[in-house]
């Protein structure tokens, strides 16, 4: 008899637990790689690899990514440069700006279709992984190389693993839990295989050291659109080619015509050039377009010698 | 009470660190990157705007004496970066957010703008 029981009590709670389980093995489907991953099926990049020391993965990926560019990508120095002792740990943002302070250019990688855009165009990725939970995350920076299977493996340069492959599934879940932050650090004239304009202005603007060239690339690349010409002006301003800066703010203006900043600066330059006419009438049209600005209100005034619009 | 602590605590950082970045407008050259910030503090402005203009953060000004007019003039004199704090809290709000969500934001952001008048304290403001 107790045996029967037993029986029927272990049939029952295989009754409740099938669902149970099925509802548990549904919430964690496989994510497929996307779509562009067939073609090609395979793809590695050559790219140098750097074993990483106790806690130092930011410092180790972002030496590949400069090693990469064919810049010294010193491990030790990068330490000093990019990690936080007390935090055990290197920012995000600190890598990009690394790489920028080199005059490369640091663009976000934010989806899969993109990273694996950006490993077919010969491109590196360094992702951020919180390889724990969401709520007690573990993060890491990884560079990834490539992929294989269609996808289905992706190849990393991570931590003291060189070249190591991981299911898609689960470097995407490590990834997605951060957010899906990644970026590529490009040479000058190079544009990343996925780019928009908006995020080019965001990515370039803050570069101090051998814009120009970045600029010249995402003007070619986008000749229609009057902010990323108004970067390009103003990179030749700041390169002392002023008569290149005049016609670049010229044509950014005709562009944007809206973009205040643009006329507020293609007035210094037809100062510059000795048309304080063209210089009145410009600082005056951003004036008009942006009333409130405190940089154009004193831009009135030291272009119209204080007699305003 | 930790995040009480920590709110007072904020407030008070915030409110001796407001005068020394007052920007200093010169008339100058506009640069890419200023151009770039400028934008971004404007939709940031707009973000903690856009919440006052609630009806449940009306009352909560109306109550106050508070004119969102009085809040846009003290986020004109926030740094760039005690601003995204506050745009941070405004973003937290759940869209169409529950009524005491919005009051509690709405008032946050006021004793962090000095505003409630409970904080005559600081004669700095």
């Amino acid at each position: 008899m107790t045996t029967l029981k037993k029986g029927g009590g272990r049939a029952a709670a295989a009754l409740f637990l099938a669902p149970l389980l099925a509802l548990m093995l549904s919430a964690c489907q496989t994510l497929p790689p996307p779509q562009r991953a067939d073609s090609p099926p395979r793809q590695t990049l050559d790219v140098p690899f750097i074993a990483q020391d106790a806690y130092q993965c930011g410092p180790a990926a972002l030496g590949m990514m400069l090693q990469w560019n064919g810049l010294p990508g010193d491990k030790e120095e990068l330490v000093h440069e990019v990690w936080l002792p007390e935090r055990q740990g290197a920012l995000g943002i600190e890598l990009k700006a690394a790489g920028r302070a080199r005059g490369l250019l640091p663009y976000p990688v934010e989806t899969p279709d993109a990273l694996f855009s950006e490993i077919q165009a010969g491109h590196p990725v360094l992702v951020l992984q919180n390889l724990a939970l969401k709520r007690w995350p573990v993060w890491h920076f990884a560079v990834v190389i490539g992929y294989r299977d269609n996808g289905e493996r992706i190849i990393l340069h991570s931590g003291t693993d060189e070249a190591t492959s991981s299911h898609w599934n689960r470097f995407v879940r490590t990834w997605a839990r951060a957010d899906y932050w990644g970026f590529v650090l490009l040479p000058p004239g190079e544009l990343p295989a996925r780019v928009e304009p908006e995020p080019l202005l965001r990515a370039l603007a803050p570069m101090q050291i051998d814009a120009l060239p970045h600029w010249r690339a995402a003007v070619a690349r986008f000749p229609d659109n009057g902010r990323l010409r108004f970067g390009l002006a103003n990179a030749l301003w700041a390169a002392q080619r002023q008569q290149e800066a005049l016609d670049a703010y010229q044509r950014t203006v005709a562009l944007a015509p809206d973009l205040a900043p643009a006329w507020n600066n293609l007035a210094y330059a037809l100062r510059r050039a000795g048309d304080d006419r063209g210089a009145r009438e410009a600082v005056c049209r951003a004036s008009e377009l942006a009333p409130d600005s405190d940089n154009i209100k004193d831009s009135v005034a030291d272009i119209t010698d204080g007699n305003g619009c | 009470m930790k995040k009480q602590i920590t709110g007072v605590l904020t407030a008070f950082v915030m409110l001796f660190t407001q005068g020394l970045f007052v920007p200093a407008a010169q008339a100058a050259m506009v640069t890419t990157d200023g151009m770039v910030a400028n934008e971004q503090r404007a939709a940031m402005e707009q973000k903690v705007m856009r919440l006052m203009e609630q009806d449940a953060a009306a009352k909560v000004l109306a109550q106050n004496g508070v004119t969102p007019d009085d809040v846009q003039k003290r986020l004109g004199r926030l740094s760039n970066q005690e601003l995204q704090k506050l745009a941070t809290k405004a973003d937290q709000m759940p869209a169409g957010g529950s009524v005491l969500g919005v009051v509690l934001a709405v008032i946050l952001i006021l004793v962090l703008l000095d505003l409630l008048g409970a904080t005559d304290v600081f004669p700095a403001i």
